[in-house]
């Protein structure tokens, strides 16, 4: 729940995907609307399983949604 | 804001407001000064905080959508909770050692009443509580 060094790609991958609503994807995902808006400001770190899903839901890899800054 | 934050918020408002009541009206000027009658004010105390939590928990039910708890609200349900214990923990011990202190250390022969040590535990449980609950609303205002 602390601020991480993950970034992600998940705001611009939903505009990709036909401009997916946070909700849809979290529909999709199985979380909370608030959880995803949180994951996508880096706010909070999903679980492995949740961050596969959204991955998934988007279509593409896990490595291209989320990156580690070093 | 989430079902869950909802709730937090709910139950604090509740919890502070009713534990304030309690404590100007039956730890305050005029209340009973026996155990029976207080115990009757706390007794009292339960059944309305549980009856209005019932009735908000129906209402924010009822007028939020999404009604599963996922994993960021058990992480923050967790990290509370132990917050809240610790506040606890502190309080029953603190308590633990005025008795000890106030009826062995100083071979006092009138010790702590029960009536003071039953209410300084509630007051523990009190603020465990509202330290649990202060703690859910920090972790989803920081994380919103």
């Amino acid at each position: 729940m602390t601020q991480t060094t993950i970034t992600n790609r998940i705001r611009d991958l939903r505009y990709q995907t036909g401009e997916m609503s946070q909700q849809a994807l979290a529909d999709a995902v199985g979380v909370t609307r608030q959880t995803i808006n949180a994951i996508e400001r880096a706010k909070y770190s999903p679980s492995l399983e949740v961050a596969f899903r959204i991955a998934d839901t988007l279509g593409v890899g896990i490595d291209e949604v989320f990156q580690h800054g070093k | 804001m989430s079902l869950y934050e909802k709730t937090a918020w709910a139950s604090l408002v509740v919890v502070v407001v009713t534990a304030g009541w309690y404590m100007v009206n039956v730890l305050g000027e005029g209340g009973p000064d026996d155990l029976a009658g207080i115990f009757a004010e706390m007794v009292a105390l339960v059944v309305v905080i549980v009856a209005i939590e019932i009735i908000a928990q129906i209402v924010i039910v009822v007028t939020t959508r999404k009604k599963d708890k996922d994993e960021r609200d058990v992480a923050i349900e967790g990290r509370a909770a132990i917050y809240g214990q610790l506040a606890v923990f502190v309080g029953v011990f603190w308590v633990i050692i005025q008795v000890v202190i106030d009826g062995i250390w100083l071979f006092d022969t009138e010790t702590i009443s029960r009536v003071a040590v039953v209410n300084s535990l509630l007051i523990a449980l009190v603020v465990g509580e509202i330290v649990n609950l202060g703690t859910q609303i920090v972790l989803y205002r920081r994380t919103a």
